[in-house]
């Protein structure tokens, strides 16, 4: 059967910018919002648009995100043929088939694309918070019958420069393309988000290859050609809550935003839910003299201590006396007695210990995952 | 490669009287429990932490809540190329007992397997029932049944009808006796949690010597016979154990949650209790709430006071609310400034704002599922 639109994520990549929280596992799988990882919004934004077959690109560390994607149940996406599928960098006659830059990445899974058969290939990235209808967009590109259309999103102007911008005429097309230009002529910001017609973008990849010709990236390589040759390439606007994640600071920053249940991100809307894997955990624990206020909460907690305006993810515990503020805790922490953390993200399956004190300021303290900090009194 | 394998038969034909209205619409073995789960997840669980991949489901009254909750049984990974889940609804048959007589001598015939586990969903625990296979092959039972030595008596109408067993030191079963709901049952006493294990060539012939005294088909009454006419062995569990048979045992059971030692002795970590997944979003408290004492599930969104309460998935509790040993089922809302005090709200209902429902230990106020709870209310003393 010939599919309209299958999509590839491109969840490769390290984030070497969270530093610790990436050291064992790639930036996609980074737990997220309390119960969530950042792959998680593009998978359910796939799923949520109707999208049924799905190519995950991993290489760096990929343990922890094969293990979360499993067969795809989670996000509805177990399809007999198609659904999630993970593609790994593999060894071919050709030689080593390590990527080395996202279009490369999409050119060595031909034979996956193929085997589907696609119209049109959607490119994500999986490292950004977002609820997008990638159909509308797909409506959009059809539309303007366009070789590439890019998602870009408008960014405040003094911003511009950190981006690639996207300068359009007045028809949406794009005309030009500045990475992050020192003197920006619009703030228009590409997303990441490539909708490609297949055949053309595989022509690009083929030829480029015979003629030795550089073709790694999308943004460096692939949009630069495309404008050269004169291929249509249209904007596509998205208006609404867009988050990259990248760094550790935009990371609890996005994690703070999200602790408001009035956040743009709206992630109660059951008409787009944002999907994960649900951990079998007991309920929320929160004892006699606990205190919780402001909070995002999961199962499998255990509180016994202080909690103010963070977010605690899947059984963490925290231990009489504790106090916890402006932080992110992720998943199976467990934190002792008598413990302040202020300002701080606390990596999966880190311990703290007791009278431990963890107080970050301008910067944030990040406890990187599985560390122990501080020897508990009854091993001392 | 049958040997030392087990099958499943969980009998879940369950008398649930006693926990009306809350069982209007949905067997005991769908009763949801401990703010995300349902009984049948216990004996589920047990099962299939133990290996146990076939499992056959008696049933005999509407099971669409219970259906909802399994379905494919993805979440005990009976959703296996072999084996899974069968089940048999008893309530269409045209002859009931000879069908079921059938259905359970096809259904173990079939199985392939050496052992046959039984078990309800009115006994919570969480047991290891590997180890009751092994104590099963030491002792060279036909029978090994599952009792706890209760610690405590159980006053008359304090309980459904319960077996006691009286054993020789070697863990015997001299006698097995029955102790209907108007007597007493004593501290120390042998408490059996109707979970029994068995050949399951041993049992096809207990079914078919059963069938032919042309006697309806009741499971309970086989294994009751069973336990007096072989070799039974007593195997004791020491864990966590509630009978659920009332509102107020399915009260106070819900409720044994609270206190630390119980919630870990139940959910231990080496023998989880699956459920069925949800996909909830964390539980939001608010600035504003004062949660304490707590059990709370995933997705609820908190602005009032909770202090000694169950809080199921989904929960709404506005802003100046205040409930208190009360237990608020999946879905419900809790108007702005309502009191609560002992209070079962079931799954959906919605109280009022600023109304007042203040029950008693013994005697809960029980709002039914979907029902509006518009104006104040209070449990009659005595």
């Amino acid at each position: 059967m010939k599919n309209d639109m299958i999509a590839m994520i491109l969840a490769g990549g390290q984030g070497s910018r969270l530093g610790d929280l990436t050291k064992t596992m790639a930036k996609p799988a980074v737990s997220f919002g309390g119960k969530y990882r950042i792959i998680d919004f593009s998978l359910s934004n796939c799923s949520n648009s109707g999208i049924d077959t799905v190519g995950v690109v991993t290489q760096y560390q990929p343990l922890e995100l094969n293990d979360h994607i499993g067969d795809g149940s989670y996000f509805d996406l177990d399809y007999k043929s198609g659904g999630v599928t993970i593609l790994q960098p593999h060894l071919s006659l050709e030689g080593e088939k390590w990527f080395k830059g996202t279009a490369h990445a999409i050119h060595q899974n031909v034979g996956f694309i193929d085997s589907h058969d696609p119209e049109y290939v959607l490119i994500l990235s999986g490292d950004h918070i977002y609820k997008m209808d990638y159909e509308k967009m797909l409506d959009y590109h059809k539309a303007k019958n366009a070789a590439l259309t890019v998602a870009v999103i408008e960014v405040p102007m003094e911003e511009a420069s950190r981006f690639g911008i996207m300068n359009v005429d007045n028809t949406e097309r794009i005309i030009e393309f500045d990475e992050k230009p020192a003197v920006p002529k619009s703030n228009l910001a590409s997303m990441g988000i490539y909708i490609f017609k297949w055949s053309l973008l595989k022509q690009y990849l083929k030829e480029a290859q015979a003629k030795d010709i550089d073709m790694s990236d999308f943004g460096k390589n692939i949009v630069p050609a495309y404008l050269n040759n004169g291929e249509h390439i249209f904007a596509y606007r998205f208006a609404g809550y867009w988050k990259d994640v990248g760094t550790i600071s935009s990371l609890w920053e996005a994690n703070m935003e999200f602790i408001n249940p009035c956040h743009e991100l709206n992630i109660r809307d059951r008409d787009w839910r944002i999907y994960s894997k649900n951990p079998i955990a007991p309920p929320q624990h929160i004892t006699k003299q606990a205190s919780v206020k402001n909070a995002l909460i999961v199962d499998g907690c255990f509180i016994n201590g202080k909690v103010a305006h963070s977010i605690l993810s899947q059984n963490v515990k925290v231990g009489e006396n504790s106090v916890i503020e402006d932080s992110v805790i992720m998943p199976n922490a467990v934190i002792g007695k008598n413990v302040i953390l202020k300002r701080a993200i606390v990596g999966e399956n880190a311990i703290i210990a007791d009278n431990v004190e963890i107080i970050g300021g301008d910067e944030i303290e990040v406890v990187g995952h599985h560390d122990v900090i501080g020897v508990s009194e009854d091993e001392g | 490669m049958k040997a030392n394998k087990i099958c499943g038969i969980l009998n879940l034909s369950e008398n649930k009287e006693g926990l009306q209205p809350l069982t209007k619409n949905r067997p005991l073995a769908a009763m949801p429990f401990a703010c995300r789960y349902r009984l049948v997840d216990f004996p589920l669980s047990n099962m299939t932490n133990a290996g146990i991949n076939t499992i056959a489901m008696f049933l005999n009254e509407n099971n669409r809540s219970l259906f909802d909750h399994i379905r494919s049984g993805k979440e005990w990974d009976l959703n296996t190329m072999y084996g899974g889940l069968f089940v048999f609804d008893e309530r269409n048959a045209d002859d009931f007992s000879q069908e079921n007589y059938d259905n359970s001598l096809n259904f173990l015939t079939k199985s392939a397997t050496e052992y046959v586990v039984i078990m309800g969903s009115k006994m919570i625990c969480n047991i290891d029932l590997k180890t009751i296979l092994q104590h099963h092959k030491q002792q060279e039972a036909d029978i090994t049944v599952v009792y706890k030595k209760i610690t405590a008596p159980i006053e008359a109408g304090d309980h459904d009808d319960l077996s006691v067993f009286e054993m020789s030191p070697a863990g015997q079963i001299l006698t097995n006796t029955v102790v209907g709901k108007d007597e007493r049952i004593e501290a120390e006493s042998s408490l059996s949690l109707e979970i029994y294990l068995l050949k399951q060539d041993l049992l096809l012939n207990l079914l078919k010597n059963y069938r032919e005294t042309g006697r309806d088909f009741s499971l309970d009454a086989v294994m009751e016979q069973a336990v007096e006419h072989t070799n039974a062995n007593g195997f004791e569990y020491t864990g966590y154990m509630r009978q659920i048979y009332s509102v107020n045992s399915y009260f106070e059971g819900n409720f044994d949650m609270l206190e630390g030692s119980n919630l870990s002795a139940l959910f231990q970590e080496n023998q989880k209790i699956h459920t069925k997944a949800k996909n909830e979003v964390p539980t939001f408290y608010a600035e504003n709430s004062d949660i304490k004492d707590c059990l709370v599930a995933n997705g609820c969104l908190l602005r009032g006071t909770a202090e000694h309460s169950l809080i199921f998935r989904n929960v709404v509790l506005e802003e100046g609310a205040d409930i208190k040993n009360s237990m608020i089922m999946q879905g419900a809302k809790v108007g702005a400034g309502a009191r609560l005090d002992y209070v079962i709200a079931d799954k959906k209902s919605v109280i009022a704002p600023g109304i007042e429902l203040i029950g008693t230990r013994e005697n809960p106020i029980v709002v039914k599922k979907d029902e509006h709870m518009e104006s104040s209310r209070k449990a009659e003393i005595g």
